[in-house]
């Protein structure tokens, strides 16, 4: 965290909504390979599923 | 009325068996290509809705109580009391008293030096400090309770991009409270 500039307590009190966006965005710019479905993706899979259930 | 596309997948390479694999035959009718094709034209320019929920959250709330975000902090402190709600193997069969939720408010409406400072004084202050918080509500709110408190936990783990196997709190799925301690 020191690399960023922050604060443990300033860590700590972060929602981890926040901490996990900007870290897959840090492994992105990394050139990191997603685990899983990225955001784009689940966009895309939630519009098919509503497609789906609703033609 | 126009065909369905067909979108074949291709079998994989000959092994040596030289056993073909099956191929997995997925169809999408036009409409629902033309859906993920506005969803994937969207996603280019428009920020996350997870994202957004992240850094600029709705706030939940039942009657007057209102949930913060969930913390690292506040993970910490529900660790800390032992929350199950906190266990990496909380799921369906856990059993949560109405105790354990009125924990978790505690520590979800104030910040954690807070928490860990009414700990600091006891068990019996900390008893004492969800019972005065259990005295907000009704009996009938211990369900709405319980579908907001899975709902921030949901939410705060909605950026994390993982394949469904390491997926930690998908849709977490909140027991009903026993009701056997606290209010």
């Amino acid at each position: 965290m020191s690399e960023y500039g922050w604060e443990v307590e300033y860590t700590l009190g972060r929602p981890l909504a926040q901490a996990f966006a900007l870290y897959e965005a840090i492994k992105a710019r990394y050139g990191a390979k997603p685990a899983g479905p990225t955001y784009a993706d689940r966009a895309v899979l939630a519009a098919l599923a509503s497609a789906k259930s609703h033609p | 009325m126009s065909r369905p596309l067909q979108l074949a997948m291709p079998a994989r390479r000959k092994t040596r068996s030289r056993t073909a694999a099956p191929s997995a035959d997925v169809s999408f009718s036009p409409a629902e290509v033309a859906a993920a094709s506005r969803a994937r034209k969207a996603a280019k320019v428009r920020t996350p809705p997870e994202v957004i929920d992240a850094f600029a959250p709705s706030l939940l709330s039942v009657r007057d109580v209102v949930f913060q975000p969930l913390t690292l902090g506040s993970l910490m402190v529900l660790e800390r009391i032992g929350s199950p709600l906190a266990d990496e193997n909380f799921g369906p069969d856990t059993e949560v008293t109405t105790q354990d939720l009125m924990a978790v408010v505690l520590v979800l409406t104030r910040p954690p030096a807070d928490s860990l400072a009414i700990l600091g004084r006891g068990q019996d202050e900390w008893d004492r400090a969800c019972l005065a918080l259990a005295s907000r509500f009704e009996p009938a709110d211990i369900a709405a309770l319980g579908l907001k408190l899975r709902e921030t936990f949901t939410r705060a783990f909605a950026t994390v991009i993982a394949s469904e196997k390491k997926r930690m709190t998908d849709s977490p799925s909140i027991p009903p409270a026993t009701g056997s301690a606290g209010g």
